[in-house]
């Protein structure tokens, strides 16, 4: 088993870990020989799965195991995280999976090159999974949704989260339509009842090749264009979910009414040949 | 706007403004308490806070900070002003009043509606591109409209495209709170830059501590004709503090006392006007006979006063003056906003 890459892009994996780490402690995580997969599962709350090319991340990558290549790993976030924010201003930084000489336990080690040519590695003590303990893990399925849209700029809408959620920290209702509306509620407070809407919002059109009844009969398209859809999350971790806005160009949020919110959170730019896609699971809360 | 667009009759309560940023910052000087009451009339807003039936913060916000104002009372007894009175959360009012979004970020053009799909569910391009009359990159102000029906709720619509937000307060049956009176017998009236006298109170707030129950700490304001002329102390189990004003007319603006007055107050309570210190341009601080304080902040924009009126009752220290004969009967009427810290 081995694996051994330099850091492309340390802005970017840094960006990724703070979200990450604002949603759980731990995350899996999936290499191949084509892809970079994070996949964090908290007993409750916001699921989030992170497919990214790996050129996203990395460069001059290898990877060797037994099992076809594919490594899984239990990484800590937090730890991650810390040190990669230390590298920063680096001038080159490397990743590989060794083993701690002291005690054999399997880490990831960081070494970075500093702008001041000081060489500095830091290990993060990981856990190797073996295939079958991950075989189970899925993205959760989901209906087909009854309405995507395009959300408004992520730090916009977190803005106004936050003070919803000094009002009352509890339960926020979100909702969209196909006519390119989006809007958020908070009630259940005795003082006050505050609800925001944004128009003019984008309904991006379906791949007819990715809807195998036709599009003509998704749910999106036989709904009324001006019914909104509802989903019920809680106000903390929906501020928590949009730190993402940090490093998203372009969010879609689908909706699948009383039953989840999906968010596919686009890293990258459409015409960028690498792409980037964090995925966010939030189940809807029954009224 | 557009009240008369439609044939019913006009609310009883409507006003449009783009001054929510200065309506925040008056109504942020009295925030120490949750819940105040409000007060239309065909002058402005009132917003009435108190502490401990001894002290009281009045914010006015006049008309003038509003593009359109429309109150249209049932007919009220022929020789009375009319008003509308009614209980409201001020936390919650203050933080509707900052719910208008962040600026937009720049480059938002780029995330046109397309594919890109290595989240699987692809979709196919769309048109979301952002013109170049992008409401972010021109910071139109946004406008905050207030309307309220007889017994329903306050609501605001804040609108700043393409956000517009709604939010309804719960009015409360009015709780009656008569205004504690200031005497037209001044024992002092003195003006001053607010600034001197927050640097003065946050310089007197050293010598009290945090571990000691708040209303153990006392403030002293003593006024005289010959020189210390004005003298503000805070006294406290751990010590006393002096701060001294000499009459120069470069430190107080007006200085109007003929006999040596002396009054004592809770320190915590005036300490409750200190985000009004800090804000205000000019400060007039008046005590009647009866040792009823009055600090009275004119808060100032592009020309236009506000005005922040804060009511204290003395501490009977038992050396006489600062009576505090409380429950002012409010036959005195209202001052704040009177302007006459001009």
């Amino acid at each position: 088993m081995r694996f051994k890459t330099s850091i492309r892009n340390v802005s970017t994996f840094i960006k990724l870990t703070s979200c990450l780490v604002s949603i759980g402690k731990i995350a899996w995580l999936r290499l191949d020989e084509e892809e970079i997969r994070f996949t964090l599962m908290p007993d409750q709350g916001v699921q989030v799965f992170a497919n990214l090319a790996i050129q996203t991340l990395f460069d001059s990558y290898i990877i060797t195991s037994a099992n076809s290549n594919i490594i899984n790993l239990e990484v800590p976030l937090s730890a991650l995280h810390r040190a990669l924010r230390s590298c920063a201003s680096a001038s080159d930084a490397t990743l590989r999976l060794t083993k701690r000489a002291s005690d054999n336990t399997p880490i990831l080690c960081l070494t970075v090159t500093t702008t001041t040519n000081t060489l500095v590695t830091q290990e993060i003590p990981v856990r190797v999974l073996s295939a079958a303990s991950v075989a189970n893990i899925k993205e959760p399925t989901c209906p087909e949704p009854d309405v995507h849209i395009i959300l408004p700029a992520l730090h916009t809408l977190r803005a106004v989260v936050e003070r919803f959620n000094k009002l009352d920290a509890s339960r926020i209702a979100i909702a969209a339509n196909m006519n390119g509306e989006f809007k958020m509620r908070l009630d259940g407070n005795d003082s006050v009842k505050v609800e925001s809407i944004w128009t003019g919002l984008t309904n991006p059109l379906l791949d007819p090749e990715q809807v195998p009844g036709g599009v003509e009969n998704h749910p999106s398209t036989t709904r009324e264009k001006a019914a909104f859809a509802w989903v019920r999350v809680d106000g903390k971790e929906w501020g928590r979910v949009l730190k993402v806005g940090g490093i998203s160009r372009r969010v879609v949020a689908c909706f699948c009414e009383d039953h989840a919110l999906v968010l596919y959170v686009y890293l990258t730019d459409e015409e960028d040949e690498h792409s980037a896609v964090l995925t966010y699971y939030l189940s809807s809360f029954v009224i | 706007m557009s009240e008369t667009q439609d044939q019913a009759p006009p609310p009883l309560f409507t006003a449009l403004t783009t001054s929510s940023r200065q309506i925040l910052t008056l109504l942020k000087c009295i925030g120490f308490q949750s819940k105040a009451q409000l007060q239309i009339s065909a002058d402005g807003l009132r917003v009435t806070v108190e502490d401990s039936h001894v002290m009281q913060g009045h914010a006015f916000i006049d008309k003038n900070l509003f593009n359109t104002y429309s109150f249209n009372p049932l007919p009220f007894e022929p020789d009375e002003d009319p008003v509308v009175q009614f209980g409201i959360s001020l936390t919650a009012l203050l933080e509707c009043l900052q719910i208008f979004g962040g600026p937009e970020a720049g480059g938002g053009g780029k995330w046109r509606g397309g594919g890109g799909g290595g989240g699987g569910d692809g979709w196919s391009g769309g048109t979301a591109g952002v013109s170049a009359f992008d409401h972010g990159l021109l910071r139109i102000a946004g406008t905050c409209r207030f309307l309220y029906e007889e017994g329903g709720p306050l609501c605001l619509i804040l609108e700043e495209p393409p956000i517009t937000t709604t939010c309804e307060l719960t009015t409360y049956t009015p709780t009656p709170l008569p205004d504690i009176p200031l005497s037209p017998t001044l024992t002092r009236k003195i003006i001053l830059k607010s600034s001197l006298l927050h640097d003065a109170i946050t310089e007197l707030s050293s010598s009290t501590s945090s571990t000691l129950p708040s209303s153990s700490s006392l403030l002293v304001i003593t006024t005289s004709p010959h020189p210390p002329s004005f003298t503000l102390s805070s006294t406290s189990p751990l010590g006393t503090t002096t701060v001294e004003f000499t009459d120069d007319r470069d430190l107080l603006e007006t200085f109007q006392v003929n006999l040596r007055t002396k009054d004592v107050y809770r320190f915590d309570l005036v300490r409750h006007a200190r985000g009004a210190m800090a804000v205000a341009s000019k400060v007039s601080v008046r005590s009647d006979e009866a040792g009823v304080l009055s600090l009275q902040f004119m808060v100032e924009w592009e020309g236009r006063a506000s005005f922040v009126d804060f009511r204290f009752l003395g501490v009977d220290d038992g050396e006489g003056g600062g009576g505090s004969d409380g429950d002012g009967d409010g036959s005195y009427g209202e001052e704040a906003g009177d302007g006459d810290s001009e």
